[in-house]
């Protein structure tokens, strides 16, 4: 059942065959937890093709075996860069293979220095 | 991370065969056509002919859209053709845009992140428009072309009403380069007259700095997208990098063997590539000065004293598309070539196409279109749309790394102390290319 801590959660009230939900192995969402406890839920598949590393977080062995939760702790990612990680991968998603001319992505000047790090880390 | 295959497929638009038809019409001389230009809004060409009578003039062509497939009479047209009293040997258009395509950010990051530089244009309208002064000129609201001529003039149309508006008269030789900053209506001339003058069209045309400091010609200059960096090339090896608020010389870049005849600035001001006669590309890093990479376009490479001397490949003009995917070069070996600019595998090119007696590549600042002048008085157009399919969303890391660089401005030193660890810097600056 979705937890209550501060946060976007994804509700199990709404019909599981339209949005698809957070159990088992092939859940449509994925929840990814900053530094600072706020919880992100976005598609399984955008986070997957854009990160290697969350990719690996999900089937690896070992201490990033969280396959069962569905969640990632992301230690080092406060929230405010964490939401620009999850926008971006809405925008790769978005623009992957696409024939209209592919906006820049906007980066604001305040977390430009945090997203390269988060990125560097996430390899995406 | 997987290698995505880049396919470069420049194909050639329908709308060239009518503007060949129209550069070929029997008013005009075949001329050599050194330099075009394409404006900030992408949909002007300015080219330079001469007509029957061997009166020198420039072809505004318009077209809305350079990639329409029923070609009509009225999908491309000439929209102004300008006289000019003398030759022309470079062209510029200048429009001035909004303030928001420039990011002036004054407020300082929180102390553990880089400190935020002044964006040179904040000082730049503290000291040319007052508002209060009355204007003679007014450059805020249209589109305008600059015509250098080879008797030292500055012509400067306005593009909307086809008028002569200023003229712009300093320099007691050809002037060979000009260059509009992005959004101030600055210009910058070079000559062969050995200087290099700044004019601020906001204070009428007023010539504001005249750099001389060399003996031989200068031939190109050009703005940095962020204005503060201004590049001149010219031969006996000559690049270097002035700093545009204190003019100030930043670098003076040491590789190239032989004259240095075109420049062209990533997006975001990091990278400059320089074309020179000794038959390669290089590409430097704006931060640092150390060169990041080479291009070769003879392979195997040439002995010194032939990329010093006459080698048959002549790099003449390059340009980078946008997003910094390619370089676009111009050699005289008659080819055009494509390489990939910030893969980190290889310099050689990814696609080369035989053009002859080509002098000089223009793309359109919204990256579908690239024009290719040679010889014979002909333009011919080509889309890039066939490689941007081809396309992907770049990495968040190169989209960090390209907004660290555009932000930094001025204080671009700074970028060697941020507080991360030393291969993220190395990224940022490029180096790992």
């Amino acid at each position: 059942m979705p937890t209550d801590t501060a946060g976007v959660t994804a509700s199990s009230a709404t019909p599981p065959n339209l949005y698809g939900g957070l159990e088992g192995p092939d859940s449509m969402y994925l929840k990814l937890i900053s530094s600072d406890g706020h919880e992100f839920v976005v598609r399984r598949d955008f986070a997957v093709i854009a990160s290697p590393t969350i990719k690996n977080m999900l089937s690896g062995p070992g201490q990033y075996s969280e396959s069962q939760p569905n969640e990632i702790y992301l230690k080092d990612i406060p929230s405010h860069v964490l939401i620009n990680v999850c926008r971006y991968f809405a925008y790769k998603a978005k623009y992957t293979n696409s024939s209209i001319d592919i906006p820049e992505f906007p980066i604001d000047i305040q977390v430009v220095l945090e997203l390269l790090v988060a990125s560097d880390f996430l390899d995406c | 991370m997987s290698n995505i295959v880049i396919v470069v497929q420049p194909s050639i638009l329908p709308v060239s065969q009518l503007l060949r038809e129209k550069c070929n019409s029997p008013d005009f001389l075949t001329n050599n056509i050194w330099k075009i230009a394409f404006s900030p809004c992408s949909q002007y060409l300015a080219i330079p002919k001469q007509d029957i009578d061997g009166q020198h003039c420039v072809l505004v062509v318009h077209c809305s859209d350079w990639h329409a497939k029923n070609v009509t009479e009225s999908t491309m047209r000439i929209h102004n053709q300008f006289n000019c009293t003398a030759a022309i040997w470079s062209l510029a258009f200048g429009q001035r845009t909004s303030k928001s395509n420039l990011r002036i950010d004054r407020r300082p990051f929180d102390a553990s992140t880089l400190s935020t530089p002044t964006v040179r244009r904040g000082s730049l309208d503290r000291r040319s428009s007052l508002p209060v002064v009355n204007r003679r000129y007014d450059f805020s609201k249209n589109l305008f072309l600059a015509a250098g001529l080879a008797s030292g003039k500055i012509e400067i149309w306005n593009i909307d009403t086809g008028e002569l508006i200023l003229v712009l008269k300093d320099h007691q030789l050809t002037v060979c380069g000009l260059d509009f900053t992005s959004c101030t209506m600055q210009l910058a001339s070079c000559s062969h007259d050995t200087t290099i003058k700044l004019w601020d069209l906001f204070d009428d045309g007023n010539m504001y700095k005249t750099l001389n400091e060399w003996t031989h010609a200068i031939n190109t200059v050009k703005w940095s997208p962020d204005e503060t960096i201004l590049c001149a090339v010219g031969p006996y090896e000559l690049v270097v990098l002035f700093n545009t608020t204190t003019w100030k010389e930043l670098f003076r870049l040491d590789g190239h063997l032989h004259t240095v005849v075109d420049c062209a600035f990533s997006s975001d001001s990091a990278v400059l590539v320089t074309a020179s006669y000794d038959t390669r590309v290089l590409m430097w890093s704006t931060t640092t000065g150390e060169i990041l990479k080479g291009f070769a376009h003879k392979i195997p490479k040439p002995l010194k004293i032939y990329a010093g001397g006459d080698n048959g490949a002549f790099v003449r003009s390059v340009a980078i598309t946008k997003s910094n995917q390619f370089l676009i070069t111009a050699c005289d070996d008659n080819k055009v070539r494509w390489f990939p600019l910030l893969s980190d595998q290889s310099s050689s090119m990814i696609y080369e196409q035989t053009e002859p007696n080509v002098l000089y590549v223009a793309t359109t600042p919204d990256g579908n279109t690239m024009a290719v002048s040679n010889r014979n008085g002909e333009v011919h157009l080509f889309s890039t749309l066939s490689t941007l399919s081809m396309n992907q969303p770049s990495s968040l890391k190169c989209f960090c790394r390209s907004a660290i660089n555009t932000y930094s401005g001025v204080k671009r030193k700074d970028l060697l102390n941020l507080p991360i660890m030393r291969p993220l810097i190395n990224y940022v600056l490029y180096k790992d290319i």
